[in-house]
């Protein structure tokens, strides 16, 4: 990994989306995924905000890479990850407050996030600005484009509308705006993605 | 013979007893035929559209059983009449003014999602027709509850909408429940033959006692769940069912209303989703009956069973395991002291 | 550990607790009178929109229902008072409704608003919804009563939400509405069932 300056940025990008996506692949940080997706727009603030702090957190994480001690490393990171949680926690709250009146304990949670503690461990702590830059966005985008597409399912089969217009006319199948049906739009999507990906990366030139 | 070998095997993997000269098929077949007088009261007193969300139902489950295995490449077992089981068992569950379009996802989820997913029969966990039951119940809670007079006439007419028996203790008490009826005897006898208001094949209790009692001397069923679980609820709905203190409820009226007969013989006594030794069966029972009780009396919903048989479903390998446990642990021990 | 390890230590927390801090504090003081703002104004709209003639909402007092706070108002025109408001809460399926209500000077309802929910989706949210709470219009505090059966005296349940409705009409509101008008002709604190 140390020699990521190998790696284009875009396969940085195209990793964290596709082939280490967390909540596809991985299958981290599943309780937001379930608790904020009930309507595109939450999803979508709450993806936005991930993006957010794992690109901060990486950046800072990679500037300070030689700064940090090895023994404290990991309350360092910790206190870089809250303390840009507080900031989009507080920017949230002033900018979009009825999203936020919605998401915002899982907001706060976003300290608690195993993706983002891992990638300042495994990445940005052992590599430059710029790479460690694009992986966080990477890892970010993949959380909110799943975030995206599990928020879509769930409005536009549960409650029959994207981004609160009514697109269907009735409410299709409640179940999925609720926390059970939470559950079966993430297996659905995460079988469906997987499908997906294994016959991308089965086809010759692909990663 | 890789298919005599595979019947062999569901039967020991789903009972301990030794039935060589009964196959899972013939069973499974039993059970349906056992219901079939419940399904025909059922469209006696709701008229054909009873019999069109029965067909829908059962229909659907065996198409999607057979598209799914067909798609997977696995071998079809339509014929095994499990699928059948399902879509009927489903269908009886369902209020009789439904669209047809709720047997039909219903039992999509049930045979898809609920049994197929996990494995096939044999693998699943929780009741495939049950799962189908909440899966409905609570993406269309509106239609889900929407009950019909009986008609007792096998005809097309607008019935009219009201409120079940259970629904009425509920809200209005049981004082309410008699002006309906006149008298206890009356109230009794109507639910004792189907001829109140419920989903399709839960009402008539002689149908269903029927085809318990065929599958009972078959010994298809065992005793154990259906006793302590309706024991359980009587007792319960005796000591806390009251309006005037404990001690003052009305078991039997509890016994005969919901769906708590149908569910307590042909759905709690699934190999498959309820434990296979004799005594964590009474646990099994035991702990449905209150499950039961608890959303009845204490719950948003006027009816439990449902979502009591389904937890009571996540404990049963749990209480298989613990029994079998304890006596690998007493043999332990005995060793140890000496 | 030899000093120098330590002294790095302390310089890394040091940094790190001196430069958050800092980032911290500038987000906070450039959002604060944002989100004071939003705040202010949500309340006020709020209360604005329950009675759209009143040129002047009035704070009286607080009153506690649930073991929680609430607050009443009164609205006025000029001088003359047009009608109170009272912010109440239910006990609902599976949460506190946060209701605002408006009652004219006769201690009818006028306008009912539901803050604040978390009731079922798709069921017991419906309570927020105007085909709802316009049930609740003109009804003095004896037909705030939820029936399920058709009704147009009393408020007819919403199907399948029993639970929530009653959470609003017979909690909320009706509370609500026996205390504005207890205090207000009673002078004080009036007595409130529950």
């Amino acid at each position: 990994m140390s020699d990521a300056n190998q790696i284009s940025y875009w396969e940085l990008i195209k990793n964290g989306i596709l082939k280490e996506n967390t909540i596809f692949k991985l299958a981290l940080s599943l309780c937001p995924a379930i608790a904020v997706t009930t309507s595109l727009k939450n999803g979508f603030f709450m993806g936005v905000a991930v993006v957010f702090v794992q690109v901060m957190v990486n950046l800072t994480v990679s500037a300070m890479r030689k700064f940090i001690h090895q023994r404290i490393r990991l309350p360092i990171f910790m206190l870089v990850i809250s303390g840009w949680v507080t900031v989009v926690n507080l920017l949230m709250d002033a900018y979009v407050p009825d999203v936020y009146k919605e998401v915002g304990l899982y907001i706060q949670l976003i300290v608690a996030f195993a993706s983002i503690l891992a990638r300042a461990e495994m990445f940005a702590s052992k590599n430059r600005l710029t790479p460690s830059l694009f992986d966080g966005l990477g890892m970010g985008l993949g959380f909110l484009v799943a975030l995206v597409f599990i928020s879509i399912f769930r409005e536009l089969f549960g409650k029959g509308t994207i981004l609160g217009v009514s697109i269907i006319g009735a409410k299709p199948l409640l179940i999925l705006v609720l926390p059970a049906g939470g559950f079966f739009a993430v297996g659905i999507l995460m079988a469906l993605f997987n499908w997906l990906y294994a016959r991308y990366a089965a086809k010759p030139g692909a990663h | 013979m890789e298919r005599s070998r595979d019947q062999n095997r569901l039967i020991v993997s789903t009972s301990p007893h030794i039935r060589s000269e009964e196959t899972t098929q013939h069973i499974v077949w039993s059970v349906n035929l056992a219901l079939l007088p419940a399904a025909l009261m059922g469209i006696y007193f709701f008229g054909p559209m009873a019999a069109a969300i029965i067909a829908v139902s059962i229909t659907t489950a065996v198409l999607c059983e057979y598209g799914y295995q067909k798609a997977l490449k696995k071998r079809v077992t339509i014929d095994d009449g499990s699928a059948v089981l399902t879509g009927l068992l489903f269908g009886l569950t369902l209020p009789p003014s439904v669209p047809l379009y709720i047997p039909f996802v219903g039992s999509f989820v049930a045979i898809v999602l609920a049994k197929q997913l996990f494995g096939g029969l044999g693998f699943n966990i929780f009741n495939p027709a049950l799962i189908g039951r909440a899966f409905v119940q609570i993406s269309f809670p509106k239609l889900m509850t929407v009950w019909l007079e009986p008609t007792a006439a096998f005809v097309f007419i607008d019935a009219k909408t009201t409120a079940t028996p259970l629904g009425i203790l509920k809200e209005e008490g049981l004082q309410k429940l008699l002006e309906h009826s006149g008298t206890y005897l009356n109230l009794y006898t109507n639910m004792l033959f189907g001829h109140r208001p419920g989903s399709l094949g839960e009402t008539s209790v002689v149908a269903l006692l029927m085809g318990a009692a065929f599958l009972l001397y078959r010994r298809y069923i065992s005793w154990h769940i259906p006793v302590s679980f309706l024991s359980t609820a009587g007792l319960l709905a005796w000591v806390f069912g009251g309006s005037e203190g404990l001690f003052t409820g009305d078991p039997v009226l509890h016994l005969l209303s919901g769906g708590i007969i149908l569910s307590a013989f042909f759905m709690a006594t699934d190999y498959v989703t309820s434990p296979s030794i004799r005594k964590g069966q009474i646990i099994f029972g035991i702990g449905c009956g209150f499950l039961t009780m608890l959303i009845r009396l204490k719950g948003g919903y006027p009816e439990g069973v449902m979502f009591a048989i389904l937890l009571m479903n996540c404990f049963s390998p749990l209480i298989d395991r613990s029994f079998r446990s304890n006596v690998f642990g007493a043999a332990e021990r005995k060793g140890l002291l000496k | 550990m030899t000093g120098k390890d330590i002294l790095k230590i302390t310089l890394n927390l040091a940094v790190i607790y001196i430069a958050g801090g800092l980032i911290i504090a500038l987000v906070h003081a450039a959002t604060s009178p944002i989100r004071y703002h939003n705040k202010v104004v949500a309340e006020e709209l709020a209360l604005k929109s329950l009675v759209p003639d009143a040129d002047k909402i009035e704070k009286l007092g607080d009153w506690k229902i649930h073991e929680k706070d609430a607050k009443y108002f009164v609205a006025k025109k000029g001088e003359a008072t047009i009608g109170y408001i009272v912010q109440s809460y239910g006990k609902g399926y599976s949460s506190y409704i946060n209701t605002l209500i408006a009652v004219d000077r006769d201690f009818r309802v006028k306008k009912v608003k539901i803050l604040d929910q978390k009731e079922t989706p798709g069921l017991g949210d419906e309570i927020e919804e105007d085909s709802f709470t316009d049930l609740l219009k003109g009804k003095d505090a004896d037909h705030l009563k939820v029936l399920k059966t058709e009704t147009t005296e009393y408020v007819q349940a919403i199907t399948g939400a029993t639970i929530s409705s009653r959470a609003v009409t017979d909690d909320a509101v009706r509370n609500g509405v026996k205390f504005i008008k207890a205090t207000i002709t009673g002078g004080g604190a009036g007595h409130v069932g529950r």
